[in-house]
């Protein structure tokens, strides 16, 4: 699904099981989104690879939201610094990482659509990848769609 | 607490934020971007704190030659505190109205 939000922003929202059509499309998604709600959502999210292959099509900010976030969160950043440390880059300098597990589902929604930075606006496309049976994701998508 | 060269938001009842070069009317979207961004810089200066006091090492990595994990530690460090300051940054280009909100 994609939608053109209120600030000229292109969001895409993608359910988790859709994601490999997603990733593997020309889209360059700078800033994703991920949610983790309960603890068992954290290795889901991780599974298959899915932080490499989006650091490989550009993504340069993550923003978690849920409950286990933070768990997320740092998780991802270990994930940036083995990158790193493999392949000699120095993404970690230029990679930011955010976690909203005290914030409202608004708040970090409205952050994601609204706070995130580009460097340029030739590349200011989101993506959110959602889980299609999680009730809060479900409540995610109807701020995405209404932002 | 925040540290360093930033400048805690201040908002009056009317949305207006003072202080700063591009003092002006925010609108609410900036104002909890503004916020959320205030709470990463807490977050993560509590993180960068806690690293410091207590290094840890990657499991896994125990076995490697101590300059190794140094520059490992030091990365991680260095990675917390450009998300701080790229933090910082943000907030100030909300203020100026840089960012899209």
């Amino acid at each position: 699904m994609r939608i053109q939000s209120s600030n000229n922003r292109t969001l895409y929202i993608t359910c988790r099981d859709s994601i490999d059509s997603e990733v593997d499309s020309n889209l360059t998604p700078y800033v994703v989104m991920l949610t983790a709600w309960i603890a068992t959502d954290v290795p889901k999210i991780l599974q298959g690879d899915l932080v490499r292959r989006l650091l490989l099509k550009g993504t340069r900010n993550f923003v978690c939201l849920g409950a286990f976030s933070e768990q997320l969160h740092d998780e991802i950043d270990e994930y940036i610094y083995r990158f790193d440390d493999e392949s000699e880059s120095e993404l970690t300098t230029t990679i930011l990482t955010t976690y909203h597990a005290d914030e409202s589902i608004e708040d970090g929604v409205n952050y994601f659509v609204c706070g995130t930075h580009f460097k340029d606006k030739t590349s200011n496309c989101l993506l959110a990848i959602l889980s299609e049976k999680s009730y809060a994701d479900g409540e995610v998508k109807s701020l995405l769609e209404a932002a | 607490m925040l540290q360093g060269n930033f400048e805690p938001l201040q908002i009056d009842p009317t949305g207006f934020f003072m202080g700063g070069a591009g003092k002006g009317k925010l609108t609410s979207q900036q104002q909890k971007s503004i916020r959320s961004l205030e709470k990463q810089i807490s977050k993560h200066e509590k993180k960068v704190q806690d690293f410091k006091t207590n290094p840890t090492v990657r499991p896994g990595m125990e076995k490697l030659p101590k300059e190794v994990i140094q520059k490992q530690q030091q990365r991680r460090v260095k990675h917390l505190e450009t998300e701080i300051n790229t933090f910082k940054n943000n907030i100030n280009k909300i203020k100026r109205g840089e960012i899209d909100s």
